[in-house]
């Protein structure tokens, strides 16, 4: 197992490092002068030199990239080109926002996706199979940022029980922050729960039929504990994976979702500063988000590693 | 004492292509203490045959006529009682060791399963009856595999963990679907002589289906011989092995490997065609395309199982054969 752990840390620490490569390259291969594109719209001679000063862009590739891995490895992403401010401290303050909306978003989808997919698996055939399709249906193919606009019509506008937009931080008013939330993280987890109920679905009918879950029965074991028991736990392994992918879309989502309830989060950062050209930013986002990939790429295969024994051992056995 | 009879049993599947009877008003009894062997071609209804009697058997099925355990008729009791009886007084073993454990749980914790929800053992409690089963049943250094995966285990002692969730309860009766199928030559022996000694130190009654004569020989007191979802001969296991009388049986011994031959070239070596999948509840023998002495009567009347000369010998044909069957033995 800690072989395993140590193996597949490896290989997430090669893929940052990739990123960053990537990431570093992408804006020395910008047209033209790559200073002159970090300064933005409005960058002086002033702030462009300070810019090639600063990046020592006139510098050979290699001694760039060492000592822009040093300042990364410092927590320096270097300042916005737009505000001036650290981009570090911008994103610090950005990144907890998205992290719970893409938590609460996690935890509505998995709850609500894996119940709904037993049940469509398990009531085949029958009515309560159709409703959940329908509904999986409806999740997948109505876009996020309608059926958000819709959400505020209804209980902010109409019925007035939800705040319709704005964000205040969990440390200054919980309640509050979970009002604002709420609908948010609804509507972003809407599709990844569709997602998660045709996965937990189709795993569920497997597993149904296999020997073991007739040797659960045989064992005199009621329904509940023949479906979650032994079915469940074995379905899971799938359901994992799709979770893990989807939450890499929750990071996209969330860039609409928070445009949609002006929720200060990474989404609306990233956006913001593709429309002011603030590379600086940009960079620090992407880096961010790409951290963010692989690191739950990291958790979804150590949650594998648990749920299933027979991983741990071929990871071992490498 | 009969633990189990079998009287007039019907199973019948709805599929896409119209209903299939796979078991046709089967008639047969397990003795208290008995090993009865059930054998026949594949297909022929050995499987939902016994998975009916506690309703484990797949898909959209219908079973009917009775099924008395110890006087108790198990098609007609609640869904409830059913899952009281299974595991405790009427356990089974499948064929596949490999897909019938389940492959995210520990050995200990599957065994232990059926301890503790039939007689609310505790965790410790259990564990350490565990112990002592998986030592029943042969699997050497006991108490270190009970925190192994099925997938940890050769097939002989995956068979063998099967074996010791099934006796957990003590049963009155084991009902073993082909336990050595799906193994290696060399440990079916091993599996069978465990089986035998099971047997006699727990009392039990087993039920094995198998394809193997060999077996059935080796292990078994009396044999049921299936044929398109009916019992078409049964007897005690010498009786049937001197006296086979139904051609099908004839053909399933002459069938069998001889020594020196390949195990499965010469398999029913002595019957052509095969099993027919029957539409509707037989009204002919439906064995009669395939038989050499069929006559116009055995497409016209359903023969019913009648007792010969010999002890506990029952057959259902309307032309049974007496002359002594040659087997030719090995080259
Ligand atoms: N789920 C099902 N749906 C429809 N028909 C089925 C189903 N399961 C079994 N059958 C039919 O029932 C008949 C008997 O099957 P069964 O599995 O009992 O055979 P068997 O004698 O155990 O064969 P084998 O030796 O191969 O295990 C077969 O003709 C099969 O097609
Ligand atoms: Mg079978």
């Amino acid at each position: 197992m800690i072989l395993y752990l140590v193996n597949r840390i490896g290989q997430a620490l090669i893929t940052l490092l990739l990123a960053v490569v990537v990431v570093f390259l992408g804006v020395r291969a910008l047209p033209g002068d790559a200073a002159t594109a970090m300064a933005g719209q409005e960058g002086t001679p002033e702030t462009i030199d300070a810019i090639r000063e600063l990046y020592g862009l006139d510098q050979p590739l290699p001694v760039q990239f060492v000592k822009y891995l040093g300042q990364l490895l410092q927590g320096d992403f270097g300042r916005s080109t737009s505000t001036g401010v650290p981009v570090n401290e911008v994103i610090a303050r950005a990144l907890p926002v998205t992290l719970e909306l893409a938590v609460l978003a996690m935890l509505v989808a998995v709850a609500v996706g894996i119940l709904l997919g037993v049940v469509a698996a398990v009531r085949q055939g029958k009515p309560a199979e159709w409703l959940v399709n329908a509904a999986a249906l409806l999740g997948l193919s109505v876009p996020s940022f309608w059926l958000g606009l819709m959400a505020i019509l209804l209980f902010s506008v109409i019925l007035g029980w939800l705040p319709a937009s704005g964000f205040v931080p969990f440390s200054e008013d919980p309640l509050g922050n979970l009002e604002h939330m709420i609908m948010p993280a609804l509507i972003l987890g809407m599709s990844m729960a569709a997602v998660v109920i045709r996965q937990t679905r189709a795993a569920m009918l497997e597993s149904l039929g296999a020997d073991y879950m007739r040797t659960a029965k045989a064992k005199g074991l009621n329904p509940r504990e023949v479906v979650f028991g032994h079915g469940l736990r074995n379905s899971l392994i799938s359901v994992v994976t799709i979770v893990g992918l989807q939450l890499g879309f929750l990071i996209s989502g969330a860039v609409v979702t928070e445009q949609v309830f002006v929720i200060p989060g990474i989404g609306k950062l990233t956006l913001d500063a593709i429309f002011t050209r603030d590379y600086p930013m940009i960079q620090g986002v992407v880096l961010v988000v790409a951290a963010a990939y692989i690191l739950i790429n990291l958790l979804t295969d150590v949650v594998y590693s648990i749920i299933d024994p027979r991983i741990r051992v071929r990871g071992e056995a490498h | 004492m009969n633990v189990l009879e079998v009287a007039d049993l019907g199973v019948t599947f709805a599929t896409e292509d119209g209903p299939v009877v796979a078991v046709d008003r089967l008639d047969y009894e397990v003795r208290e203490g008995e090993i009865l062997a059930i054998v026949g071609e594949s297909g022929c209804g050995k499987s939902v045959g016994v998975l009916s009697l506690l309703g484990l058997q797949p898909g959209n099925s219908t079973v009917s006529g009775r099924v008395s355990y110890r006087g108790e008729d198990l098609l007609t009791v609640s869904e409830s009682r059913l899952r009281g009886l299974r595991g405790r007084d009427i356990a089974y073993i499948f064929q596949d060791p490999m897909t019938a454990l389940n492959p995210l749980m520990t050995v200990g914790t599957q065994v232990a399963e059926t301890l503790r929800k039939h007689l609310g053992m505790s965790k410790a409690a259990a564990r350490e009856r565990v112990v002592e089963l998986l030592e029943l049943v042969g699997i050497p250094a006991a108490r270190e595999r009970l925190g192994v995966y099925p997938h940890q285990l050769s097939g002989g002692m995956r068979q063998r963990v099967m074996i010791a969730m099934a006796i957990a309860c003590d049963p009155k009766l084991l009902i073993a679907d082909e336990p050595t199928t799906a193994l290696d030559v060399t440990v079916q022996a091993g599996i069978i002589e465990t089986l035998k000694e099971l047997r006699d130190r727990l009392g039990m009654a087993i039920v094995i289906i198998t394809h193997d004569m060999g077996v059935v020989a080796d292990i078994a007191d009396r044999v049921v011989v299936m044929y398109a979802g009916k019992a078409i001969e049964s007897a005690p296991v010498v009786e049937l092995f001197a006296h086979p009388t139904h051609p099908y049986t004839r053909g399933l011994l002459q069938a069998v490997p001889q020594r020196g031959q390949h195990a499965t070239a010469h398999r029913l070596k002595g019957i052509s065609g095969n099993v027919p999948v029957l539409r509707s509840t037989a009204v002919a023998c439906s064995f009669a395309d395939r038989c050499a002495f069929a006559s116009d009567a055995c497409r016209a009347v359903r023969p019913e199982p009648a007792p010969i000369a010999g002890a506990g010998h029952t057959v259902a044909c309307l032309h049974p054969q007496t002359e002594p069957l040659l087997l030719q033995k090995g080259a």
